[in-house]
């Protein structure tokens, strides 16, 4: 364990924390907001750096979306996003791939490249995170009005909170 | 086994997804109550359909299998029947048309036939083997046919009454005047009557029989019947036409004729002769 490890173990805490302590709060009964249910700890995810082994990133998404699942006890939704999520990413990443290529040792942050480049990033993994999630969720294709509902609801507030995240912590490698 | 190892080095980031995503589902479908219900709810769905279609599947390889035991069946059927046409046939070629003892009769089946030459043949599928010897009169139910020209060991050639020297001793039914029976070689249906004397009793629709003066012929086996009565300039004799009882162009099973008693007429006959 180096010291590059450690920022990673202490965010995959902390988003962790944050989000069955304050974000599993966030729940309204009707209107609007009724469809908001912000999630964070993807970001865990889209933060590990490049060259981490996909089957690692696999099962460490596994491994937050059961913790997760155990306290929101919704068993399988998360752990089923977070390890979608999770598998995809090199996809992801190489659809994206700047022109000079990664740097594959660092995180796919927006100090590394461009916040444009990172929100970006972001917004497509917290997509797929989401419309997995609430797919899982409603588990009929019939409920896909609700699933796309959510979806975008959801997707506008975990967003917001990535950005804010980038903005006031902006984390190194 | 290396093989698989090598699989699992390549696609193994897939393969764990898909395994942990299988035990993602697994836990959504056990530990929640409502994604447990939708889940039971469309495998029931999906069980049904595949029932049905298996039950359809099945419905129609039961069909293939009766099918198949039908066709046993119309096989089975169709050697029955063919059996049974050969049995017929038998029958057919048994029987005598006529109750005659100085003649015997040996039933045949016309294998080939023709009307439209000037000099027709017959083939008949009996020959020596089956007592056909040449000079037998053949005959039909309806009339008589022709006389056995050529013999093979199963096949004999008879020349028809449809010959231009084909000569047959006829004579009309009620009065006994005799002539000989002769074809154009013109119309299949129709013969000549000739040397009918003119002093003869004759009307049109009189019927012609055989006089037996023939020897391949028995006596009184009609031929046809008087449809045309003429009397050449000079002549003593009248020809008449007439209209055969049986279709030359219909011909299936022929009786040919042995005479029983032909040799004792022939031994008597060269007695004759001799002195």
């Amino acid at each position: 364990m180096n010291s590059n490890t450690l920022p990673h173990i202490f965010r995959f805490l902390g988003l962790f924390i944050a989000q069955v302590l304050v974000l599993q709060n966030i729940e309204f009964e009707r209107g609007v907001l009724s469809y908001v249910h912000p999630m964070i700890y993807p970001l865990f995810i889209i933060l590990m750096p490049i060259k981490t082994p996909v089957p690692l990133v696999t099962a460490l998404g596994f491994a937050m979306g059961l913790m997760i699942d155990y306290l929101y006890s919704s068993f399988g939704m998360h752990a089923g996003a977070a390890v979608f999520v999770a598998y995809t990413r090199s996809f992801v990443l190489n659809f994206l791939e700047p022109r000079g290529g990664y740097n594959v040792s660092y995180s796919p942050n927006a100090k590394r490249y461009s916040i444009r480049w990172f929100l970006q990033y972001s917004a497509i993994m917290l997509f797929l995170h989401h419309i997995f999630y609430f797919s899982l969720q409603f588990f009929a294709p019939v409920y896909i009005v609700p699933i796309l509902l959510n979806t975008i609801g959801s997707m506008i507030v975990s967003f917001m909170l990535v950005a804010f995240f980038q903005i006031i912590f902006d984390p190194q490698d | 086994m290396r093989n698989l190892i090598l699989y699992l080095l390549r696609y193994g980031s897939f393969v764990l997804f898909l395994f942990l995503e299988g035990i993602c589902i697994f836990m959504l479908v056990n530990y929640n109550d409502s994604q447990k219900e939708i889940f039971l709810n469309s495998s029931g769905n999906l069980n049904g359909r595949v029932n049905s279609f298996t039950h359809r599947v099945g419905e129609i390889y039961g069909a293939h299998k009766e099918l198949d035991s039908l066709a046993t069946v119309v096989r089975d059927l169709r050697t029955q029947n063919l059996y049974l046409i050969s049995l017929l046939e038998e029958i057919e070629l048994t029987d005598s048309p006529a109750e005659d003892t100085t003649f015997s009769y040996k039933a045949a089946r016309v294998i080939q036939n023709s009307t439209v030459k000037s000099n027709n043949f017959i083939t008949i599928n009996r020959g020596s083997k089956q007592g056909v010897y040449p000079r037998m009169g053949v005959v039909t139910d309806d009339g008589i046919i022709g006389v056995v020209r050529d013999v093979s060991n199963n096949f004999s050639t008879v020349m028809s009454i449809l010959h231009r020297q084909s000569q047959v001793s006829c004579r009309i039914k009620h009065a006994a005047f005799f002539g000989n029976l002769k074809w154009t070689g013109l119309d299949p249906t129709v013969v000549f009557l000739e040397d009918i004397p003119k002093h003869a009793d004759v009307e049109v629709g009189d019927t012609i029989q055989t006089s037996g003066y023939s020897r391949h012929f028995p006596v009184g086996l009609d031929v046809g019947k008087v449809q045309d009565i003429s009397l050449s300039q000079g002549s003593n004799s009248y020809t008449i036409q007439v209209q055969l009882f049986n279709d030359m162009n219909n011909l299936e099973v022929v009786y040919v004729l042995e005479d029983q008693q032909a040799e004792e007429l022939d031994s008597l006959l060269t007695i004759i002769e001799n002195e």
